[in-house]
């Protein structure tokens, strides 16, 4: 029997350990870790034989890689044509041109397509409760605490009156309160002082959105008939949508793009 | 917040612990199973948000507290082709019906707006936008500068020394008459003299805290109702207040309540309602636990605004006005027991106070506030908004005392035939109660505040007469204003409300007033029979209003 058959052998007679499976893949999820360590360490003949070994490995790893790529994309076409086989006045062309127009092309469309209705900021910075709210304390005490003072701009519309003391959870203060907009019209490039209806949507969350909290980056709902706006059946527009572009709790007002 | 798992229901009936469904929601239901109704889901939620707490770990650390996680949302906004599109839009026919419907009744005393802003009011006003001096329009930068300059000569408004100075004596007699018009009916005379500095006893309620305050009850409120003294209307009204309401509050109401109509004749209570009318709707006042007037009216117009706002569970009544004018006084005649405190004197009411009064109707009691004018120290002290004890020298203030009230009333109050001037009245007032100091001389500061504090209390009968009218003016003020047009169900209960309004302010209008017996006496002197026998009618006008205010409890 040759000697070096004796462990498959033994596992062929008396089977393997229970755990088999498990130690050989992390056997061979350590081999990484003891190819760098030799890598490092090994010095002399023995340092060069692996890396010789390893150069030979990476070299061969590299071209399958390529080979992969290229079946994906065109290849050149070539130059070992024999003459006369092409006519002269195709020799200067390339046969891969126009594909790559073709694939430029249609990227383009692609990406316009997808930004058409993006709006001005789609993403901004997110501004969690503790944030947004502040305890406040209330009571003879001082240890009732489920008021919630808001923190950022608010707008809280015509009809607003503020609701029972023990009713009232948000508190929106006086001062924090807005109701126009400098509002930019994007294309005409000037600037206008309009009047807030609503708020549409706070990217924070929708509890905010009903609470009429603007941040950076709320859709808001202005008044527009300054402008003169008109539809193309002949009725006048006097609502549209502009998203708020600066931190109003620290500027003091708020500034907002026209969404057209 | 994820919702907890809730324990398992309460199924014998009896309340385990004070937030169980099962207690009973009034102390009514206290004694038997039978009286009163359980609580609600939504009422045992509130009460148990009352005792939230951050919740901490064995070193004190919070760990979780209710709207303050520090967990970041997502903050992406889709692309959507509706935030490039028009919300709103209005077409030419409707626009003309709305701007002539809007124009005939924004004016009116009586109608409201319910959704303003479903609207477009601003498409009604014209914009007034400073006209802005187009330069280079006018004359071109190559017309006065460069080889084809034509200017010779730079055009100024005025050519020689008069005539600018002319222009300049002009604009000043403009801003001179502009400036006289917006100021206050008092002026002052310019004789070159400052005025001293004021004590600041005299700016109560004129502090940043009071004023506060009073936002914060604006803020809180549907319905504002001004209290004035009946005996000065005018002098205890806060301009500045219903300015602030017109501009920046529209869509809150105004009531003017006449607090103290008893001490008072009841020809002058009419003469101000019918004066007041013509600002804001204004209803008469005697404020008594037991014996009261216009609780009745107060109450019904009360109601009609809860049904005009009745897409609100429940609506706040501000209570504001000067010092001293019977703010907390009206609430607990509302109430029909003390629920505020009260005191004869200035400045009881501290901070804001919330009170139930039914449950869709509370009311807000708020210190009193007074706006920075052109009164005098007298002024202040007979508005009754400084309290007397604190004064250091009352007795100067005893003159306007002396002028403003009749004779006949000063000698049956304090047993005073005659007197010459002021300090005589108050040298032989002190004589006659024996507040003299050592030696015989009179204490002249206690004498000016006893009077100052008959004064305050009334027991000095004094009024401000109403301003003369015509019988034409009269008849027009007492008639209820027009209807707002009904548009639908809820359009439909708004005009009934405010109907209902307009109906009591004018019946009250015609009920006769009470006053009492020393005014009866006053008015025995100068009026007519006629007049007395409205005065006994009054009376029994007077018993009939109790009954129905009962009826209404």
């Amino acid at each position: 029997m040759p000697q070096g058959d004796h462990i498959e052998l033994h596992q062929k007679r008396h089977g393997k350990r229970l755990d088999h499976e498990e130690r050989k893949r992390k056997r061979e999820a350590r081999e990484v870790h003891r190819r760098s360590k030799d890598a490092r360490n090994l010095i002399g003949a023995k340092g060069k034989r692996f890396a010789k070994k390893r150069y030979a490995e990476k070299a061969q790893m590299k071209k399958t890689l390529k080979m992969h790529d290229e079946s994906n994309k065109r290849q050149k076409v070539d130059d070992d044509v024999q003459e006369g086989a092409l006519p002269p006045y195709l020799l200067d062309r390339d046969q891969t041109q126009r594909a790559k127009v073709l694939s430029n092309t249609i990227k383009q469309k692609r990406k316009e397509k997808a930004g058409k209705w993006d709006v001005p900021l789609p993403k901004v910075r997110p501004v969690a409760e503790e944030e947004m709210f502040k305890v406040l304390r209330t009571g003879k005490r001082k240890t009732k605490q489920w008021k919630r003072m808001v923190t950022k701009a608010t707008f809280v519309g015509a009809g607003f009156t503020r609701k029972p003391p023990k009713y009232e959870r948000f508190i929106r203060p006086t001062g924090l309160r807005f109701t126009k907009a400098h509002v930019t019209h994007p294309e005409l490039k000037c600037t206008f002082n309009l009047d807030i209806i609503s708020v549409k949507k706070n990217p924070n969350g929708p509890m905010y959105t009903s609470l009429g909290v603007m941040t950076r980056g709320t859709i808001i709902e202005v008044n527009v008939s300054e402008l003169g706006l008109v539809t193309p059946a002949g009725k006048v527009v006097w609502g549209k949508y502009a998203q708020v572009t600066n931190n109003p709790e620290n500027d003091g007002c708020i500034n907002a793009v026209l969404l057209v | 917040m994820a919702k907890k798992k809730e324990k398992a229901v309460n199924v014998s009936g009896k309340p385990r612990h004070s937030n169980d469904v099962n207690r009973p929601n009034d102390k009514k239901g206290a004694g038997g199973g039978a009286g009163g109704g359980s609580r609600s889901a939504a009422t045992v939620r509130r009460l148990k948000m009352y005792k939230t707490r951050p919740k901490r770990d064995r070193a004190g650390k919070v760990l979780r507290n209710d709207f303050q996680s520090k967990e970041l949302p997502n903050t992406r906004i889709e692309p959507d082709r509706r935030w490039f599109g028009n919300t709103r839009v209005v077409g030419q026919p409707q626009l003309e019906m709305f701007r002539e419907e809007l124009q005939s009744r924004l004016s009116d005393n009586f109608s409201v707006i319910l959704k303003e802003r479903k609207l477009p009011l601003s498409l009604l006003q014209d914009h007034q936008k400073q006209a802005k001096a187009h330069l280079l329009e006018v004359e071109p930068f190559e017309h006065a500068f460069g080889p084809k300059g034509k200017r010779k000569r730079p055009k100024l408004t005025a050519l020689d020394y008069e005539s600018l100075l002319k222009r300049a004596d002009d604009s000043q007699d403009v801003f001179e008459q502009k400036y006289a018009s917006s100021k206050l009916p008092r002026e002052e005379e310019e004789d070159g003299l400052r005025d001293l500095v004021r004590h600041t006893m005299f700016e109560k309620g004129q502090s940043k805290r009071i004023w506060g305050e009073l936002y914060k009850v604006i803020d809180s409120s549907d319905v504002v109702v001004q209290v004035l003294d009946a005996r000065d209307p005018m002098g205890t009204r806060c301009y500045h207040l219903e300015r602030h309401l017109k501009e920046n509050c529209k869509h809150k109401h105004l009531v003017f309540l006449l607090n103290k109509c008893d001490l008072i004749p009841a020809w002058a209570t009419k003469g101000w309602l019918r004066t007041l009318s013509k600002d804001y709707p204004t209803l008469a006042f005697h404020a008594s636990i037991n014996k009261s007037f216009g609780k009745g009216s107060l109450l019904s117009v009360l109601r009609q605004f809860a049904r005009l706002k009745n897409d609100k569970q429940a609506i706040s009544v501000g209570f504001v006005g000067y010092p001293n004018v019977g703010k907390s006084s009206v609430i607990n005649t509302l109430r029909s027991k003390s629920v505020c405190k009260v005191a004869p004197i200035p400045g009881e009411t501290k901070v804001w106070q919330y009170i139930t009064l039914t449950k869709k109707i509370f009311l807000i009691d708020c210190p009193g506030v007074v706006y920075q004018n052109n009164d005098s120290e007298t002024d202040i002290v007979l508005k009754g908004v400084v309290r007397v004890t604190n004064l250091a020298d009352a007795a100067e203030h005893i003159g306007e005392v002396l002028r403003r009230v009749k004779k006949e009333h000063l000698q049956r109050a304090y047993k005073i035939q005659d007197w010459s001037d002021d300090n005589d009245f108050l040298v032989q007032l002190c004589r006659t109660t024996g507040k003299l100091l050592k030696g015989g001389e009179p204490d002249l500061t206690t004498a000016a505040k006893m009077i100052l504090h008959d004064w305050q209390r009334g027991k000095i009968p004094f009024f401000v007469p109403p301003p003369q009218q015509s019988d034409g003016g009269a008849s027009e003020s007492a008639e209820p204003i027009g209807i707002t047009k009904e548009d639908g169900v809820s359009s439909d209960r708004t005009a009934a409300a405010m109907k209902a309004i307009a109906g009591i302010i004018s019946s009250q209008q015609n009920m006769n007033v009470p006053c009492h017996k020393e005014n009866n006496a006053d008015n025995e002197d100068t009026t007519e029979n006629a007049d007395n026998e409205d005065i006994e009618s009054s009376d029994n006008e007077d018993n009939d209003d109790i009954e129905p205010a009962e009826r209404s409890e």
